[in-house]
C-alpha cells in the first residue's frame, strides 16, 4: 500500500471522537507546558507517562505526541512577550519576537509564529509520512553489528553535534552509560554496581532521571538564581486578539522562509543529538545571510520569527524519524516517547510500520490534526495562556515538585524511584550551572543496555574478532562517519587553540 | 573551590565506586564480554573525563559559603531540602498528607503566600491531583507505612 493510502487509513483511525479529544487535550496541555518556563516537554511527558497504563496504544501515543507538538508551539508566547524562551528551541524566537513586542507588534509576531509553527509542523509531518517507511524497510536488514554501529554513531553525534563542549557532553553521556549498567546483567544475571541494595537490582529507570534532570532541577536553578517570570496585568490587557492575524503581504513575505526553514528543521531534527535548538540557529543564520536587509534581523524582522518557529516545529517532526524507523531516540523527549511505546507493549523500529501500520499511521495522521488544532489554540487563546503565566508565577515551584513526585512514583510504584529522581535533580543543578547538556545522559541511559547487548551479540557472532564488523558495509559506513565527526571536533579544537595562542 | 571542581570530584568519586564495583565481576565470558567489562570501561572513561574537566580552564563561579545563607540561593536550598523531607513524609504518611504538608511549608518558607492562602491552595491543589490521578486516571497513590499501620490497627 502506498504512503497516501496508509495515511488515509490513519485519518480514519483518528476520526474516533476519543482520539480527537485526546489530541486536542494533548495540544492544550503541551501549549501550557511550552508557555511555562522551567518545565519542558521531556519532563512533562515523563510526568504524564503513567497515563498510558490501561489505555489503548493509539490514544496514549496521540496524547503524548500532542503534548510534544504543543510544547514546541507554546514556547513562542513567553519568548515574544517576555524575552524568556518557554523551552530551548524558542531561544531564537526571542531575537526578533521580543523587539517586535517592544514596538507594540506582539500580536503580529505571535500570529506569524503560530502560522509558521503550523507550516513547519505540517511540512515536517509530510516528510515524515514520505520518508519513515522507506527508512524502516532499509533497517529491516540490520543485524547486531549494524545496530551496534548506529548506537555508537548516535552517541558520537550527540556529543559532537549537540553540546557546546565536547568534554562536558561526553561527561553527560558516559555518566548516563554508567548508570545504565546498574542492576542485573541481562545475560549472566549477576548484579552490577548495586552495592547490596535490593532497590537497585532492577536498574535505574530513565524516567526518574528525565524528571530530575529536566523538571525539578529547572525549578531549583530558577530559585537559586532568583529568576521570577512576571507578566503585568497591563501587558495582558494591552494585547488585542485582532492583532494576531498578520496581513496577506506579511504572509507572502514569509513563504520562502517557511519553505527553506521547515526542511532544514526536519533534517537537522532527524539527526541524533542535534535537536531543534541547533536547527533554529542554523536556519536563522541562513535567513539572515539570504535577506536583502540583514541589518534588520535581531531588531524585529518578522522573517526571523518565521524562520525560528517553522524550523523548531519541523525539527520536532524530524525527531520522530529515527524513533519510528530505527527505534532510536535522538533527544530526551523522544527517549520518553520510546518509553511510552514500550509501556503500551510496542517496540518502535523497522518492524513497526509492518506490524502496527494502524498505530503508526494513526499517530502520523493525528500530527496533521494536532497542527490544525494548535494553530487555532495558539491564535485564539493567547490571552488565556498569558493569564495562566501570571497566575502560576507564585505557585510554579510547588506545582512542578508535586507533579514530579507523583509522576516518578506512579511509574513503578517505588518510593526509591523518587530518591533517584532527587539525586538526578542534584546532578541536574550542576549540569545547568556548568552548561553540561543533560540530553546525552538520558539517551545513554535509554540506549546503554541495547548498546551493550548488541556489542556482546556481535562479539559472539564474530567469535570475539571485532574487526570482522568492518566486512559489513553499513556498519563500516556508520563507524567512518562517527570517526569523521570526532576528527572534526579535534581539528576545531586545535584551530581554536592556535587562534587563542596567536591573539595572546 | 569552584562549582566545576566540586562537580569533577563528585564524578571522580562515582567513577571510583564504579571501578571498585566492577572488579568483583567477570570481565570475559567465552568469546564475548563478561558483566564487569562495560562498567569498568565506563568508569575509567568517566574518571579520565572528570580529570580533564578538573584541569581545564575554569570560568565557573567560586562557591561563596556566605552567599549560600542569603537570598536567592537559600530559597533554592530550602526548596531542595523540603523535597527531601517530602520524600520521607511520602514514605511514612503517603502521597496526600506529604503533598499537603509540602505545599503549605514551601509556600510559607519561600514567602510566596501567607498561611491562609497557602492552606487553601494546598487543599485545592491536592484535591485536584487526587481527582486527576486517582479518580480519573485510576493511578493509585502511596498510602505510607505509618498510615497503613494505623489503618490496620484501628480501621480494618
Amino acid at each position: 500500500m502506498s504512503a497516501l493510502s496508509m495515511l488515509a487509513m490513519g485519518f480514519k483511525q483518528c476520526m474516533d471522537p476519543q482520539i480527537l479529544l485526546l489530541c486536542l487535550f494533548g495540544a492544550v496541555i503541551g501549549t501550557m507546558v511550552g508557555v511555562l518556563p522551567g518545565f519542558g516537554p521531556a519532563a512533562c511527558l515523563a510526568v504524564l507517562l503513567p497515563v498510558v497504563y490501561g489505555r489503548d496504544p493509539l490514544s496514549s501515543l496521540v496524547l503524548l505526541a500532542g503534548i510534544f507538538s504543543g510544547a514546541m508551539f507554546g514556547g513562542m508566547i513567553t519568548s515574544i512577550n517576555l524575552n524568556i524562551p518557554g523551552e530551548n528551541a524558542s531561544i531564537v524566537t526571542t531575537f526578533d519576537g521580543h523587539p517586535l513586542a517592544k514596538k507594540g507588534k506582539a500580536g503580529v509576531a505571535m500570529g506569524v509564529a503560530a502560522i509558521s509553527s503550523f507550516v513547519g509542523g505540517t511540512i515536517g509531518v509530510v516528510l515524515l509520512s514520505l520518508l519513515g517507511q522507506p527508512l524502516a524497510n532499509i533497517a529491516l536488514a540490520f543485524g547486531p553489528s549494524e545496530y551496534l554501529s548506529i548506537y555508537l554513531f548516535t552517541f558520537i553525534a550527540v556529543v559532537t553535534i549537540g553540546g557546546k563542549s565536547f568534554v562536558a557532553s561526553s561527561i553527560s553521556l558516559i555518566f548516563g552509560l554508567l548508570m545504565s549498567v546498574v542492576g542485573l546483567d541481562v545475560i549472566s544475571g549477576s548484579p552490577r554496581l548495586t552495592f547490596g541494595s535490593v532497590n537497585l537490582m532492577a536498574g535505574i529507570d530513565f524516567l526518574p532521571a528525565v524528571i530530575g534532570l529536566f523538571g525539578l532541577s529547572e525549578v531549583v536553578i530558577s530559585l537559586l538564581e532568583g529568576e521570577r517570570v512576571t507578566i503585568t496585568k497591563e501587558q495582558i490587557k494591552k494585547f488585542k486578539l485582532k492583532e494576531v492575524f498578520p496581513s496577506i503581504k506579511q504572509l507572502i513575505h514569509c513563504i520562502p522562509t517557511w519553505l527553506r526553514s521547515s526542511p532544514i528543521g526536519f533534517s537537522v531534527g532527524s539527526l541524533p543529538g542535534a535537536g531543534a535548538t541547533i536547527a533554529t540557529f542554523l536556519s536563522y543564520g541562513m535567513e539572515k545571510r539570504l535577506a536583502k536587509d540583514p541589518e534588520t534581523f535581531g531588531k524585529g524582522n518578522i522573517r526571523g520569527v518565521a524562520a525560528a518557529e517553522a524550523t523548531n516545529n519541523g525539527s520536532a517532526m524530524g525527531s520522530y524519524v529515527p524513533l519510528l524507523a530505527l527505534g532510536i531516540p535522538g533527544s530526551a523527549t523522544t527517549a520518553v516517547l520510546l518509553g511510552a511505546f514500550v509501556l503500551v507493549g510496542i517496540t518502535p523500529g523497522p518492524l513497526l510500520f509492518r506490524e502496527h501500520p494502524d498505530l503508526v499511521w494513526g499517530l502520523i495522521a493525528s500530527m496533521y490534526l494536532g497542527n490544525v488544532a494548535l494553530l487555532l489554540i495558539n491564535t485564539a487563546f493567547i490571552p488565556l495562556f498569558l493569564w495562566l503565566l501570571r497566575i502560576s508565577e507564585k505557585t510554579m515551584p510547588v506545582i512542578v515538585a508535586t507533579l514530579c513526585f507523583i509522576g516518578t512514583f506512579s511509574n513503578q510504584n517505588l518510593v526509591s524511584d523518587i530518591l533517584i529522581m532527587l539525586l538526578f535533580t542534584f546532578i541536574g543543578v550542576f549540569f545547568k550551572k556548568l552548561d553540561i547538556p543533560p540530553a546525552p545522559c538520558i539517551i545513554a541511559l535509554v540506549l546503554g543496555g541495547d548498546l551493550e547487548f548488541s556489542l556482546r551479540q556481535t562479539l559472539e557472532l564474530f567469535q570475539g574478532n571485532f574487526l570482522l564488523c568492518f566486512t559489513k558495509p553499513i556498519t563500516t559506513m556508520f563507524f567512518v562517519v562517527g570517526a569523521l565527526l570526532i576528527l572534526n571536533v579535534m581539528i576545531k579544537s586545535i584551530k581554536s587553540r592556535k587562534a587563542n595562542a596567536n591573539t595572546m | 573551590m569552584t562549582i566545576r571542581k566540586s562537580f569533577s570530584i563528585i564524578m571522580a568519586a562515582i567513577s571510583l565506586a564504579g571501578i571498585t564495583g566492577s572488579f568483583s565481576l567477570r570481565m570475559v565470558r567465552g568469546t564475548s564480554l563478561g558483566p564487569g567489562m562495560m562498567p569498568l570501561i565506563y568508569s575509567i572513561l568517566l574518571l579520565i573525563l572528570a580529570a580533564i574537566f578538573f584541569i581545564q580552564k575554569d570560568n565557573s563561579e567560586k562557591i561563596d559559603w556566605k552567599a549560600l545563607m542569603q537570598p536567592p540561593v537559600i530559597e533554592g536550598i530550602i526548596f531542595y531540602v523540603l523535597n527531601l523531607v517530602m520524600l520521607l513524609l511520602f514514605y511514612l504518611f503517603g502521597t496526600v498528607a506529604s503533598m499537603a504538608i509540602f505545599c503549605i511549608a514551601a509556600q510559607l518558607m519561600l514567602k510566596r503566600m501567607r498561611w491562609k492562602k497557602a492552606v487553601l491552595f494546598s487543599v485545592v491543589w491536592v484535591a485536584a491531583l487526587y481527582t486527576l490521578f486517582v479518580l480519573v486516571l485510576q493511578i493509585p497513590f502511596e498510602t505510607g507505612i505509618l498510615t497503613e499501620a494505623f489503618m490496620k490497627a484501628f480501621i480494618y
